[in-house]
């Protein structure tokens, strides 16, 4: 895995050799520990943002590079002061502060300071420092250490305030910074010395939201810094509301704002020239020679045989493609971890029938192009790390493979061996991916053109007792598909089956369901039903039910009322039902809902309703789609209206009366 | 024969005869049928060397058979510097019992046991084995050395419930007089001696048949085989103590908050100005636990002997927060120091049946996971949760009601029992006013008093902030299309406590029109649809022990010009569960909805489920059963 990782130590030695060591400069701080001004000591609610537990009243962070290591760490000095409004924000009284490590670079944290300021009736304000009998490290993983505190003497009211300072030895990953926290922020601000060699850029994410201060300049070898001119920058928003989690959110890293860095060159003229890839065609042409990437495809040759036997077997590109995906899907089990780079040669996984994200999608793509097909490696980012903003090596984590057929591109994915040729798997679906081909890229588009389709087919009659009973025909599509197989599996068809009928209310025979076992874009489920009393209701001469039976919409999942995120769905959904329904004989249709349709504008969401009258009783074809995966937070209002909608036109009933 | 070839031949020997066990053509039919993963040997050995050392060994295999079943060879392992892993390993078969890999302690994942707000050294071991050739079989064994003795692991060789298993043994050892043991739904033990005086136990479990989990089903230990084992003298960092007796368990509790309880000289003013002031003992209590509650939080420290000894009380003062062991004994020292006679009590925690009657009153043995503090009040025993800051004084909510505790004396522990709650202290009274509009909007004015555990269960929204409070609001209210124009809430924070809740609402289209039809469901918003799994014999009995009371009136005003085609009939059941009755009336253009449901607690035979199912289904039905009104043309 020799991509990301720049050539570190010769640059370091270039550095060193020109070191000039003088005193640090004191760093003066903006805001002097613990002084606490009168406003702050008054603030009891945020005006901004009404709900917040505890309010970021300053957080602060200074980036310097100085002498130490192997020729230079990166320090980063923090100033954290907050105020606790209410009990639930008690929270900000534990503190954790990641710590990453590995064969090559440490970080450490130093010198903490940390307060608790509490100030009673009288006025006096009590200063609790926090001890060591308050903190806590733990080594959480193979590469991750937490060094934690928690704050002594806190309560709602209290201010809590610490510094401390991050050494880090992986000099080339800034860390981003988040102007956005859990709690409104009142001063954000973040400084950053990098001197001249290191060539960076930075790119602003997240809701758009407008930099209260910015200042980029060129300043002087300063004092205790490696002796080089800088490039200083320091980036100030204020009164930042707190990010919220809300429910259709693919990642809330999306939209928390902050500020990202990238080295994008090593330059000490004369002495050392290094440039980092910052295009997408310049980080593929360095994939397709990477050996844990594009070297790691063409050494693997084991299956070239095999390949083009499936060549001779599988005429069809389509047919041939989806053979040897189902080969692969198969033979090798996904182990979890979603990786862009091989960390063994591809046929490992093959013989060991286990592998990675990148091993498993990797292998598909040499089976692909040995059995004659154009297909490529496609760099993604797995959804829940939000989606990419721009083009670095560090922006992607994941590779699936990508087929032309029928000169179209078409995904595949192999560590879910359910799914089917097109369909990715839901953390592979984050809007764009790079396609890499042996000469160029190309972005594509990953927004799923299939959906989560669900159409059922209902022949039924109702009998005088009120009892509805009939024949229901369901094909799940797609998704609907991938997930109804997965979830039926995980048990036995009886305990399905007997789950469905208490959820249905129904008595269930003659139950079908196929193709069962393997992938397959739909899965077709049919069975008699009789439902239990209770579908219908009676009264004299009257029976009164609603004619989407059991599928009937009841809650909305936009009951709250208001939205600061865009809604996300993962896939386009369809729910369709249609009924034949034939009423007792001797019985009339007395009221019956009004047929009707509703469209969110550009069609990005529909519901039909129509309903008529037949020969034997009536007919009803019910159809509900979202058509877009995304939707603005101005939209929200009109999707909570369209769902209120539908689930009240469901909630219309029929009313059959004896004649 | 050289010493080198003859340890060949062991192993040779001993993996053939695994071969032979893990094969899967021997896991018997019936334990196959329907299963996705069979545990082939669950094997736990423990030697006990005195009472503050030992050495647990296991041997756990599971075969899967589908790709559905991978989850069952999931591995975990806790341990911590008195509970260290000696020696781990995991080793792969295949179909026919061929060993095809072996990993090794440093193959598997090792993390740290962190959560915000919690400090510790428990760690974790783990392996998610994936493979894509089944069937296979996953065989682990690990080993591990006690140093410390307080509890001894159970014995639960059908861990998860579902799952087969096809031979489970448990071997112990232990000085003569040592170990005390107490088995469920297994044979006797066979009792042998061994060297150095060790007496020895082996119970054997063979072909155990998975069972599905039932819903209401009594304590595990009812249907699952289990041991439990407790020492009789025990030692854990530097302290010893004996547990043949609870008394005795009490007694080296006593002694680890001996001198813990030394208040510092604010606190000690702070009690006398509280004592001064109240002159009633339980008024004074009450001061003198929200006093707590106002200093502390609640932060979980365990570290080494500090699993079970509190931080002294002038610490938890000055830090301003503590795990249970801290702020109860914070709690206790302030209660002493107050004149309140006050017991520190050790709790095994939890709102399930399993953890409310995992105490056994003639097992003693180290049980408790949780602390919380006694006041005898001369009989009227006020129980004090010290983790909350919020909680009202004398209040336990599910976590810890109803259950056996060990109360720690100077003189031992005692076991007393926390308060159960009826079914009319736990009630929910509603009321409401609801006008519905013509074109079916509703207006809705909503009062609702909570007690016992249905106060429990929603005076966390007291402590939301303003926004959270709405958003849980609307989700508990549920009614399609509601919009909350305000509320409000007023918490009686006696003994006992309740809440009074009032709630204004709109609701875009409560009633549905059709033609000149308007339905309505009268039940608003406490409608019951819960749906239990049908099963083809119900095996254990029904056990229900948190009975509750609901009682709903709603007044419906009523658009001009309708009236009522088709009320719901009335309904009353009686059900040894429970009774219910609801029933709608028209009284001068309005319509009275009233409903009384009535959960009772009971234990039942397994014939009665289907009783049950049908209680549950009546209830559903009526709840939702709509009234139909027709406009005067």
């Amino acid at each position: 895995m020799n991509f990301p990782c720049y050539s570190l130590r010769k640059f370091l030695l270039a550095l060193v050799c020109i070191l000039v060591v003088e005193p640090l400069a004191a760093q003066k701080p903006l805001v002097k520990m613990g002084s606490i001004s009168e406003e702050e000591w008054a603030l009891t609610s945020v005006p901004f943002d009404s709900s917040a537990d505890a309010v970021i009243l300053y957080n602060y962070a200074e980036c310097n590079y100085l002498p130490g290591g192997n020729g230079a760490v990166l320090v980063t000095e923090h100033h954290v002061r907050i105020k606790i409004l209410r009990p639930g924000g008690l929270e900000a009284a534990d503190v954790a502060i990641p710590l990453y490590f590995n064969g090559d670079a440490t970080e450490k944290v130093n010198s903490l300071k940390a307060f608790t300021y509490t100030r009673g009736e009288d006025g006096k304000v009590v200063e609790t420092q926090l001890t060591k009998e308050g903190k806590f490290s733990d080594a959480v993983s193979d590469n991750l250490k937490l060094y934690r505190f928690t704050m002594p003497n806190v309560q709602p009211g209290a201010i809590i305030e610490y510094r401390y300072k991050v050494e880090s030895e992986f000099i080339f990953y800034l860390d981003s910074w988040y102007f956005q926290e859990a709690y409104p922020v009142l001063h954000s601000e973040l400084r950053a010395h990098i001197p001249e060699p290191i060539r960076f850029r930075f790119m602003i994410h997240g809701s758009p939201r407008k930099m209260d201060e910015q200042e980029i300049k060129t300043m002087a070898a300063s004092g205790g810094g490696l002796g080089y001119p800088e490039n200083w920058g320091r980036w100030v928003m204020k009164n930042v509301p707190a990010y919220r989690e809300e429910d259709f959110v693919a990642s809330v890293e999306n939209y928390r704002t902050r500020i990202d860095f990238e080295v994008s060159g090593l330059e000490i003229p004369g002495r050392f020239s290094e440039r980092y890839p910052v295009t997408w065609s310049a980080i593929g042409a360095k994939l397709v020679e990477d050996g844990a990437f594009g070297k790691a495809m063409e050494k693997c040759r084991f299956a070239e045989d095999m390949m083009s036997k499936m060549k001779e077997s599988y005429p069809d590109e389509a047919e041939r493609a989806a053979a040897i995906y189902r080969m692969v899907q198969k033979r090798v089990t996904w182990n979890g971890a979603e990786r862009l780079f091989a960390s063994r040669p591809l046929e490992k996984a093959w013989e060991e029938r286990s592998g990675s994200s990148a091993e498993i999608n990797l292998l598909l793509v040499v089976l692909f192009r040995q059995a004659g097909l154009s297909a490529d490696p496609i760099i993604v980012r797995t959804r829940d790390n939000g989606y990419i903003t721009h083009a670095s090596p560090r922006q992607v984590n994941y590779v699936i493979a990508g087929a032309v057929l029928d000169s179209k591109l078409t995904f595949f994915d192999a560590t879910d061996p359910y799914l089917t040729p097109g369909l990715l798997p839901i953390r592979a679906l984050n809007y764009e991916g790079i396609r890499i081909m042996p000469a160029g890229v190309e972005t594509v588009n990953l927004e799923p053109k299939k959906g989560d389709t669900f159409q059922s087919l209902c022949i039924a009659g109702i009998s005088e007792a009120g009892i509805i009973s009939g024949n229901l025909n369901t094909t799940r599509r797609d998704y609907a598909a991938l997930a109804y197989r997965k979830a039926v599996l995980q048990e036995t068809l009886d305990k399905h089956i007997s789950g469905l009928s208490s959820r249905i209310e129904a008595q269930i025979s003659d139950y079908q369901l196929t193709p069962l076992d393997s992938a397959h874009s739909s899965i077709t489920e049919t069975f008699r039903f009789e439902f239990a009393e209770g579908r219908t209701q009676g009264a004299g001469d009257y029976l009164y039910f609603y004619p989407l039976l059991h599928l009937r919409m009841e809650n909305n999942p936009f009951e709250q009322e208001t939205r600061q995120y865009p809604i996300e769905f993962s896939t386009p959904l369809t729910r369709s039902f249609t009924l034949n329904l034939t009423i007792p004989p001797g019985y009339e249709v007395l009221e019956q809902p009004a047929n009707s349709v509703i469209r969110l504008p550009d069609n990005s969401a529909s519901f039909t309703y129509s309903i008529q009258k037949t020969e034997e009783g009536i007919a009803l074809q019910s159809q509900f789609q979202i058509k877009r995966v995304a939707f603005s937070p101005e939209e929200y209002s009109d999707l909570k209206k369209f769902y209120a909608f539908v689930i009240a036109k469901q909630g219309e009933a029929i009313v059959l009366r004896k004649i | 024969m050289s010493a080198m070839r003859y340890a060949f031949l062991l192993i040779a020997l001993c993996s053939f005869a695994r071969a032979q066990e893990y094969a899967v053509g021997h896991i018997p039919a019936d334990l196959r049928k329907d299963a996705f993963a069979v545990v082939r040997m669950h094997q736990m050995e423990l030697e006990l060397r005195d009472a503050g050392l030992g050495r647990k060994y296991y041997t756990y295999a599971v075969t899967i058979l589908r790709k559905e079943g991978e989850s069952a060879g999931d591995f975990s392992e806790y341990y911590d510097p008195q509970e260290p892993i000696r020696s781990l390993q995991a080793t792969f078969y295949d179909s026919s019992g061929n060993a095809i890999q072996e990993m090794k302690n440093a193959d598997f994942t090792d993390r740290a046991l962190v959560e915000a707000g919690s400090y510790g050294e428990g760690r974790i071991k783990l392996l998610r084995p994936r493979r894509a050739a089944y069937p296979y079989t996953v065989e682990y064994t690990v080993e591990k050395t006690l140093k410390g003795i307080i509890g001894l692991p159970a014995w639960v060789p059908a861990e998860e419930e579902y799952i087969s298993v096809e031979q489970a043994v448990l071997k112990v050892r232990a000085p003569a007089g040592q170990l005390r043991h107490r088995s469920f739904n297994l044979p006797e033990p066979v009792q042998g001696t061994a060297d150095g005086g060790l007496e020895t136990f082996v119970w054997t479990v063979k072909n155990f048949r998975g069972m599905s989990p039932e819903p209401y089903s009594p304590p595990y230990y009812e249907a699952l085989p289990l041991v439990l084992l407790a020492p009789n003298a025990f030692s854990y960092e530097k302290t010893r103590g004996n547990m043949e007796s609870w008394s005795e368990l009490g007694k080296w509790s006593a002694e680890l908050l001996g001198g813990r309880d030394a208040l510092s000289p604010e606190d000690l003013a702070k009690v006398a100005e509280i004592r001064a002031a109240e002159p009633d003992l339980m008024a004074r209590a009450r001061r003198l636990y929200e006093y707590m509650q106002s200093k502390t939080r609640y932060v979980s420290i365990q570290y080494g002997i500090g699993g079970f000894q509190p931080a002294p009380a002038a610490d938890v003062a000055r830090l301003g927060y503590g795990d249970c062991k801290a702020l109860s004994n914070y709690a206790c020292a302030l209660m002493k120091a107050g004149g309140i006679e006050a017991y520190y009590t050790l709790v095994n925690a939890g709102s399930s049946v399993h953890d409310r009657r995992r105490v056994m009153r003639d097992f003693p043995g180290n049980m408790f996971n949780h602390v919380i503090l006694c006041l005898p009040n001369q009989g009227d025993t006020v129980w004090l949760e010290c983790t909350n800051q919020q909680i009202p004084f004398g209040f336990l909510g599910d976590f810890t009601d109803d259950r056996d505790v060990l109360i720690v004396t100077p003189r031992g522990g005692v076991i007393g029992h926390t308060d159960a709650y009826s079914a009319e202290e736990s009630y929910r009274h509603a009321s409401a006013e609801v006008s519905i509009a013509p074109d079916g909007s509703a207006q809705a004015r909503l009062r609702t008093r909570y007690g016992g555990l249905q106060y429990d269960d929603r005076q966390g929204i007291l402590h939301l902030n303003p926004e959270e409070q709405r958003k849980e609001m609307l989700r508990r209210i549920n009614v399609s299309g509601s919009e909350l124009i305000g509320y409000r809430f007023d918490e009686e924070r006696g003994r006992p406590p309740g809440l009074l809740e009032e709630i204004e609402l709109r609701v875009v289209r409560y009633a549905s029109l059709a033609g000149s039809r308007m339905f309505l469901v009268p039940n608003f918003w406490n409608r019951y649809a819960l749906t239990l799994p049908k099963l083809d014999k119900r095996r254990t009995d029904i056990l229900y022990d948190r009975p509750w009371w609901d009682t709903d009136t709603v007044t419906y005003h009523l658009p001009e010009g309708f009236r009522p085609e088709a009320l719901p009939p009335p309904v009353n059941i009686e059900s040894p569960f429970g009774s219910y009755f609801c029933e709608v009336r028209e009284e001068d253009g309005r319509l009275i909805y009233l409903r009384t449901l009535r959960r009772h607690a009971g234990r039942f035979p397994p014939e009665l489920y289907p009783e049950l199912l049908s209680f549950f289904q009546q209830v559903a039905k009526a709840d939702k059963a709509a009234a139909v009104f027709v406009k005067k043309s």
